[in-house]
């Protein structure tokens, strides 16, 4: 991994269209970082995508196999508070 | 584009996600299929594909419940990114459809529903993604692990 020293203001160019600049560094450890990107770079915090990582796959483990479909749906439509307008 | 998320019935319709679902590599066509007779609040989502999940292991016949989340929650709002209403080529309401992840729990009325990151769908193109949004849950307000609201006495 390339490993950068920077200072605050100091920017990084990443090919020709991405520019990441440092903004601040806290003194409880933050790093406040800015990215100016193409919009169809995806920028996301890699905890929150592995968060979400996690969820999809444990929901789609506890899914219940096909014969129990619409029981579910109905059965979970009864028991819940529905918005009927 | 901030807006509050309509009951929008579910639809029978094939979906394409423009990018692999988060924790299923290759997972990109979908069949919606509603649940309900009144295609209202939940359909079952199959993926056509294989996939991998992480550590190599293949599954075949990915399905996750989802819910249309205004028939739930009918302040449910979402703040999509203006670059995602235009990959997906979103015109207007009549276009979005949105759909949330269920966990199923026992007893399903513990499930809970990702109202964080829901599969934002162009219901007129197929086009679809899960949103990944990049505030975080508290700045959004709406949680990955949101219980269904409870059912009223009456």
């Amino acid at each position: 991994m390339l490993s950068l020293t920077r200072e605050v203001g100091q920017k990084i160019l990443i090919g020709d269209d991405i520019v990441i600049t440092v903004i601040a560094v806290t003194s409880n450890g933050r790093v406040k970082i800015g990215i100016d990107a193409p919009r169809q770079v995806r920028i996301n915090r890699e905890e929150v995508l592995e968060r979400i990582r996690h969820e999809n796959v444990e929901s789609a483990g506890a899914t219940p196999d096909t014969a129990a479909w619409a029981l579910f749906g109905a059965a979970t439509a009864k028991d819940i508070a529905l918005n009927e307008d | 584009m901030n807006t509050v998320i309509a009951p929008t019935p579910v639809r029978r319709m094939d979906i394409t996600l423009r990018r692999d679902m988060p924790g299923f590599a290759g997972a990109r066509h979908f069949r919606v299929e509603p649940l309900l007779e009144d295609n209202t609040v939940f359909a079952r989502l199959h993926c056509s594909d294989p996939v991998s999940v992480r550590g190599g292991e293949s599954w075949d016949g990915l399905s996750l419940l989802v819910a249309s989340p205004g028939y739930l929650w009918p302040d449910y709002d979402l703040a999509i990114d203006e670059s995602l209403v235009i990959d997906l080529e979103i015109r207007n309401d009549e276009d979005l459809m949105v759909l949330a992840v269920v966990h199923p729990r026992d007893p399903l009325s513990a499930s809970t529903v990702n109202l964080y990151s829901p599969l934002v769908i162009n219901q007129r193109t197929g086009a679809g993604e899960q949103y990944v949004p990049a505030a975080s849950e508290d700045d959004v307000g709406w949680s990955l692990r949101t219980p269904f609201p409870p059912a009223s006495d009456d």
